[in-house]
């Protein structure tokens, strides 16, 4: 790794903006590669870059280093990109680093951030929290099944439904939703946690969610999943 | 309606039925389960019979439950049965044979007739074999194609055999069928009844085995094979059965043995026949099949000079380009000539080790030796095999020479079609189509140079 | 998908769909006639995104007397209402309605089925939406953006019971040759199958344009990182080198992608491990020039971009036989629209199948995820992830935009 040049793309970043050179940066790219087997190095450039989240640089270059910390970044960047969960603007390109950064601290800030969040920003985080299947999620997401914005409560049984525990399945059977959308998206949810449910072996459990979907007042496909289901159910006790 | 009424029945089956919610004795849950696909499959409501055959496809596994699905089938309407019959296949448990046996014998409508011998390829025996041929033979030809696929399907020297042996007293045009079919299953056991046919008194004939040798037959086949090559008539019959030679003689792993069992077989040939195989042995080539082409170009006589001229021409590769630009332009025989350089134009393009430059020089040096536009525009044509930007340059002088201009432009088009090469270029190519565009007088190739200059896709039509 | 109830860009759907008031009802123009099926017996479809492929897959369903084509979605203005006056103009009426944003589309309760053309990045959130709302789905390939969208197509399709085709016509089409030789037997067992074919996509940074007024720039985005409209970014053309979106790593894996589906889809197919998943990804390098090689359960490869070898060139193991099968083929008539159709009507699974699909597109994004890490990665097909290499497991997925969610 050449230090100089490296030096030079991080001078590039401040003023990096649509339609700029993109080679200029391109050291970055290469450092990220070359720092694999020296935990030192990739400590100190991931530190680097995360500082640059704090600077005022352009839109574009932020994007550009979320994008490398969705790489490389450790609970270390954290608290950078969740300082941007706020912000409309930045909030996604914070969480495509947070959402694929395994460290525990990166599914435990975006947490601590929902209550502050409200809206769009809400919705996204609660949507990286179910892609992360993060179990200590599920009492807040069952909270928010009958948010007032419907928006919120159809991404929190979206949420749910990727993560599929016996929890989270209970937290959407617990929900009485009115609403038709989010309706829907707790009954694709609850589908989901009884596949999930009969794969683990509660039979039972699955077979009171089928059931449940099974009405006279489902859609015909809601009813053809739940049917399938219910012979699943019967299958597995083969 | 009609889901109501299924999904009532189901849950009316699970709550009659045991517990589901516990660990059950494997008969119980298997029944229950069992008669809930059974209701399933005889719901008039395709999306509801779906589910059911999509249980019948992949699950309750055993003799037991394929046996009572099976028992449905004369229960169920035509279209119902096609779709049992399907996932009956799926399934693979040869227990539904019998129940589609027994359908086949109610003489049941042409779906249904189709779908059951359709089925019979998946789970039948050898003994249906001869069930499978009465219906090759009488069935309407819907139903002929369900057989014929079948009798590809199913496994069994057995029915080799027997459709080997239906060869000796099928009409010509069913011997076609099972030869095709003998091919297809990779019947080496009836080579010794395929090698009769391939002189047989019937071109279609003697071309289906010809095709079935090529594909099944060793080396130490080829004195049959030759003597198939000397049965076919000359022109596309003759070129298709050296064809099979050759398909034979390249199953050899080393290359330049390769002619060793053609010229081993060609000694027990009379003058004549030797002369008439010669071509077959240039397809072929080696070192040892070119000493004898060369002793055949060195004779005097001229037909077989002739045929030795006949069989270099044939050459699989580009090494004897040399030789061949040398005929092309001293062989005392003008149509010797142009035929030597035509077979320089086709292996100068062979894809093999030589470099792209390499094989557009080639191509250069046989344009030098051109004297009529035939051949020029030959040169031209088979250029667009040479995927580079130097062929593209190649071609450009010619879209000004009105007697290769259209097919220059044919050729510049066909380059590019191809994305990678046309992007990596673009500016040359855009002028190139400018100029395709200008002069062509096929509006197909017009509308492809306007597509590629768009970078829009442009599909082959098929055959 | 979590905002169902915030369609963006209100404004173009008020000049859209006003299709949203009229009642979804096949009018009397569509009974049928001179042999063709009467509405009710047709198949009810829409079409999401439309331009060059959709355009192309909108002919081919238009024009099967089995298909009564009843919407179009867009988010650009000229190109809905361009794909309505065609749909207007053959069935001589005005019925087709047009929309901007595909979930009004897909919440239609009259319409059976859609095809989606959309960039990639959108396929699997349209899809798994259409499952959701009961519909059966012809995508365009490739089908997905990132690994972890296939499993979750395939599940939304079996779990409704819904047919969901892939879209690559070539699998079958093209590489027919190779596929009987395989497949009859005739080449013997096979060790190896060499896919050429790239490049991968790349970021864009192009500056920003003045958003045309007829374009929901919002809307095209999707899921994907905010980025300034450029017309070069969002451009349809076939290339994969720059200048259109299938350059660009935010909707594209670029031709590894977008011609590996059908690269890769044919070889799967012939040496027959289209219902597979590699286990292994072997990064290969010759000369400084890296290639791959793709290692199934049973020890077969399939290598990319192998030094001096041609596409779809197959090694085979010397004196083993293979034995002799029927290549599987489209059903009913008209490639592989006709072949969705007909499983439409008899609910079997397509030649496409999604599951099959997604199996080809996979060893594309494995291979990108190879050549971007250099190096050999393992692959646990049934946890879907790479076993215990949390570094290549970041490239599983990627967080999408908000409201947007798998």
């Amino acid at each position: 790794m050449n230090l100089d040049t490296l030096d030079q793309a991080f001078e590039a970043l401040k003023t990096y903006d649509w339609g700029a050179d993109g080679s200029a940066l391109q050291p970055l790219d290469e450092a990220v590669v070359a720092t694999r087997a020296d935990a030192a190095a990739r400590q100190a450039l991931e530190k680097r870059l995360a500082e640059t989240l704090t600077t005022g640089i352009s839109r574009d270059a932020k994007d550009v280093v979320c994008r490398l910390l969705m790489v490389i970044g450790t609970a270390a960047s954290v608290p950078a990109l969740a300082s941007l969960l706020a912000d409309a603007e930045l909030a996604h390109m914070a969480r495509y680093a947070l959402e694929r950064i395994p460290a525990p601290e990166a599914a435990a800030a975006m947490r601590a951030a929902l209550p502050q969040l409200s809206g769009l920003l809400r919705v996204g985080v609660i949507g990286s929290l179910g892609v992360r299947r993060d179990v200590e999620s599920v009492p807040a997401l069952a909270a928010l099944l009958d948010d007032p914005d419907p928006a919120v409560a159809c991404a929190a049984a979206v949420a749910l439904g990727a993560i599929r525990t016996p929890d989270a399945a209970a937290a959407l059977a617990g929900s009485s939703v009115s609403h038709a959308e989010v309706r829907r998206a707790t009954t694709d949810a609850s589908l989901a946690c009884a596949e999930s449910l009969l794969a683990g072996g509660q039979r039972a459990e699955a077979l009171a969610i089928y059931r449940r979907f099974a009405g006279e007042d489902q859609p015909k496909h809601v009813k053809l999943a739940a049917t399938r289901g219910i012979l699943a159910c019967a299958g597995q006790s083969q | 309606m009609v889901i109501r009424v299924s999904l009532s029945c189901m849950l009316c089956l699970i709550s009659a039925g045991a517990d589901l919610s516990r660990p059950h004795v494997d008969d119980a849950a298997d029944s229950e389960l069992v008669q809930m696909v059974v209701t399933l499959l005889h719901d008039t409501d395709k999306d509801i019979r779906a589910l059911g055959l999509e249980q019948v496809r992949t699950a309750t596994k055993g003799p037991s439950a394929t046996q009572q699905f099976a028992a449905e089938l004369p229960k169920l309407p035509g279209e119902a049965q096609v779709a049992l019959l399907s996932a009956l296949a799926d399934r693979g448990d040869a227990a539904a044979r019998p129940a589609i046996i027994d359908l086949l014998a109610t003489r049941p409508d042409e779906p249904v007739t189709r779908a059951a011998l359709a089925a019979l390829g998946f789970l039948g025996e050898p003994a249906d074999a001869a069930v499978l041929l009465h219906w090759l033979r009488d069935g309407a030809p819907a139903v002929q194609e369900a057989a014929r696929a079948s009798l590809v399907r199913l496994p069994g020297d057995a029915v080799s055999a027997l459709l080997g042996a239906e060869l000796d007293q099928a009409p010509a045009a069913l011997q076609v069928i099972l030869l095709e079919v003998l091919t297809a299953r990779r019947a080496l056991n009836t080579l010794p009844q395929l090698l009769p046919l391939a002189v047989a008194a019937d071109a279609s004939v003697r071309g289906a085995a010809m095709a079935a040798l090529g594909q099944l037959a060793g080396p130490e086949h080829i004195p049959g094979l030759l003597q198939g090559v000397l049965a076919a008539e000359p022109g596309r019959e003759r070129e298709t059965a050296e064809k099979a030679v050759l398909s034979v003689c390249s199953r050899i792993a080393d290359a330049n043995r390769r002619a060793e069992p053609v010229l081993a077989a060609m000694q027990e040939l009379s003058d004549a026949q030797r002369l008439n195989v010669l071509p077959a042995l240039g397809r072929v080539g080696g070192p040892a099949a070119l000493q004898a082409i060369e002793a055949a170009i060195g004779q005097a006589q001229h037909d077989v000079h002739d045929a030795g001229i006949r069989a270099l021409c044939n050459w699989p590769d580009a090494s004897i380009a040399p030789r061949l630009l040398e005929l092309a332009t001293q062989d005392p025989h003008p149509d010797h000539q142009i035929k030597a350089l035509r077979a320089l134009i086709r292996v100068a393009v062979v894809a093999d080790e030589r470099t792209d430059d390499e094989r557009l020089g080639l191509l250069r040096a046989a344009l030098e030796v051109c004297t009529r536009d035939s051949e020029r525009n030959l040169v031209l044509q088979r250029a667009q095999a040479i995927r580079t930007p130097d062929t593209l340059r190649f071609l450009l002088p010619f879209l000004d020479q009105p007697a290769c201009a259209q097919q220059a432009c044919q050729s510049v088009v066909e380059l590019a079609h191809h994305r990678a090469l046309r992007e990596a270029h673009k500016a040359e190519f855009d002028q190139a189509l400018d100029k395709v565009i200008q002069i062509s007088g096929d509006a197909t190739l017009i509308d492809r140079a306007q597509r590629y200059k768009k970078n829009q896709t442009w599909v082959r039509e098929r055959p | 998908m979590g905002s169902h109830l915030r369609p963006t860009r209100r404004q173009f759907l008020q000049t859209a769909g006003a299709a949203v008031a009229v009642p979804y009802v096949i009018t009397s123009s569509a009974l049928g006639q001179n042999g063709v099926p009467p509405a009710s017996d047709r198949i009810v479809m829409g079409g999401i995104g439309i331009g060059n492929m959709g355009n192309g897959d909108q002919d081919a369903f238009l024009s099967r007397p089995d298909v009564q084509y009843v919407a179009v979605c867009d988010v650009r203005a000229g190109v809905r209402e361009a794909a309505k006056g065609k749909v207007d103009k053959r069935y001589n009426n005005t019925d087709c309605q047009a929309y901007n944003d595909f979930r009004e589309l897909l919440s239609r309760p009259d319409i059976d089925a859609v095809h989606v053309a959309t960039p990639d990045h959108w396929h699997a959130i349209m899809v798994i939406e259409a499952c959701r709302q009961g519909k059966d789905v012809y995508c365009q390939k490739p089908e997905t953006r990132t690994l972890r969208e296939g499993p979750l197509m395939v599940e939304a399709a079996r779990r409704y019971a819904r047919v969901v085709s892939g879209g690559s016509q070539r699998v079958l089409d093209d590489y027919r040759g190779i596929v009987d030789k395989c497949w009859g037997g005739v080449l013997g067992a096979i060790k190896s199958i060499n896919v050429n074919v790239g490049p991968l996509s790349q970021p864009c940074n192009l500056p920003a344009e003045p958003v045309p007024p007829d374009m929901d720039w919002d809307m095209w985005l999707g899921p994907a990182p905010w980025a300034p409209y450029n017309s070069k970014r969002c451009d349809g053309n076939y290339g994969t080198s720059g200048n259109s979106w299938r350059s660009y790593v935010d909707y594209s894996g670029g031709g590894m992608t977008d011609w590996g589906a059908h690269h890769f889809g044919g070889a799967t197919f012939a040496v027959d491990v289209r219902e597979q998943q590699p286990e292994e990804v072997i990064y290969h390098e010759h000369q400084g020039q890296p290639y791959l090689s793709f290692r199934y359960p049973d020890g077969l490869l399939i290598h990319h971009n192998r030094p001096h070898s041609e596409n779809l060139a197959v090694e085979v193991l010397p004196g083993e036989e293979r034995p002799a099968k029927p290549v599987p083929s489209y059903k009913g008539t008209g490639g592989i629209y006709g072949d969705f159709l007909e499983c439409v009507k008899t609910r079997e699974r397509p030649f496409r199948d999604i599951e099959l699909a997604v199996n080809t597109v996979m060893i594309s994004h494995l291979g990108i995820i190879a050549y971007t890490l250099q190096r050999s990665l393992k692959w646990d097909a049934s946890k879907q992830e790479f076993p215990d290499d949390a570094e290549a497991n970041r490239f599983l997925d990627r967080a999408r935009r908000e409201p947007w969610q798998l």
